[in-house]
């Protein structure tokens, strides 16, 4: 049976980040690509939800984006956030394995898309994906 | 004969259920039943208020009640913060110090900045209160449209530790020796980033007013600009 979604509503996610040469990153058009990757590596999800759970993945990627760079800084601790989204989603029957593989994926695309500049941040998201599976 | 104190965690439990029921009514029967038996509203605010909300949040984050039971509670306690502010206004209206405040932008979190500045209105500050996500350059012509002893920026959202550093960073190139108080759940780890002795961190509404006097004494009179 296919859940029913609302689109995102009330407060926005961050649009961009600041890495620590000061310069800022947009964090839409990475968190879009991490949700396209999402998309090619768990195509049943179309099933699970309405269509809506594509903007929670590209707004729930751009949190995990932020909280990422901004861990860099020494200004989030990553896996205290990342431990409080994964209750949130398990509370909601999301299945954590695949939150492991967003954050992986999330990684990758920091990698591809920013590079040297933000290592701590792709790494930091490795680590906390291990912490979860 | 000591007044009693108020049992405030009984307090709160009536208030929870109060605005988890989605009654302001009772909400606000436990309330005043709070300041008729002695309480302050700064108490209130840190002591019932606060602690409520948060269980509202711990509620919404295991799908015990949903996101529009918690904007009805936070509807009710804002009704409720205003309330409060009657019972504040104690000291002549601007008798002490400028106090500009503001939370940084992009955060919509600004509950307890509200009754920060209402605690201080009360205490006799003159409070200039921006409200939420106020877009750093605008807060930078806000100082110098309305030259404050302090200025105060809150920052809660899980992302906002960052844009606090940075919004503190600006603040601190424009104005050098201006006294800085920060609050909010990231306050301590972008105070900790700033490593700056005019950055002072308010834990609640009840020591907002000693933590602001502390900040005006440190700060150099000279740069009270217009003041």
């Amino acid at each position: 049976m296919t859940k029913r979604l609302a689109r995102p509503s009330g407060e926005l996610p961050p649009a961009y980040a600041t890495l620590l040469d000061g310069s800022k990153l947009a964090l839409p058009p990475l968190a879009a690509q991490a949700t396209a990757h999402y998309v090619e590596a768990f195509p049943d999800e179309d099933e699970r939800y309405t269509p809506e759970w594509r903007e929670w993945c590209t707004h729930d990627n751009q949190h995990v984006l932020r909280w990422a760079i901004d861990a860099q800084r020494g200004l989030v601790d990553l896996w205290e956030q990342i431990s409080w989204l994964a209750r949130v989603l398990d509370a909601r029957d999301y299945p954590l394995d695949r939150l492991a593989r967003s954050l992986e994926l999330a990684a990758d695309v920091l990698d591809e898309h920013v590079g040297a500049g933000v290592a701590g941040a792709a790494s930091e998201l490795r680590a906390a994906a291990s912490r979860l599976a | 004969m000591q007044p009693a104190t108020p049992d405030f965690a009984a307090i709160t439990s009536d208030y929870s259920a109060a605005i988890e029921g989605g009654s302001y009514t009772d909400a606000e029967r436990v309330v005043q039943g709070a300041l008729a038996g002695g309480a302050s509203g700064a108490e209130v605010f840190t002591r019932v208020l606060t602690p409520a909300m948060y269980r509202i949040g711990e509620r919404w984050g295991r799908a015990e009640i949903t996101a529009a039971d918690e904007h009805l509670a936070t509807a009710i306690t804002n009704r409720i913060v205003g309330l409060i502010y009657a019972e504040l206004a104690v000291e002549m209206p601007t008798s002490k110090e400028r106090v500009l405040i503001a939370a940084v932008e992009g955060d919509h979190h600004v509950m307890g900045l509200r009754m920060v500045a209402d605690v201080l209105e009360g205490a006799g500050y003159e409070v200039i209160y921006l409200g939420a996500d106020t877009p750093l350059a605008g807060l930078i012509v806000a100082i110098e449209r309305h030259p404050p002893s302090v200025v105060a920026l809150g920052g809660t959202a899980p992302w906002s530790a960052s844009t606090l550093a940075d919004t503190v960073q600006a603040v601190r190139a424009a104005y050098p020796s201006m006294p800085i108080v920060l609050g909010g759940a990231q306050a301590e780890r972008a105070a900790s980033a700033a490593a700056d002795e005019l950055i002072f961190v308010v834990r609640d509404a009840e020591s907002v007013v000693e933590v602001v006097a502390a900040a005006i004494r440190a700060g150099p009179r000279a740069d009270r600009a217009g003041r």
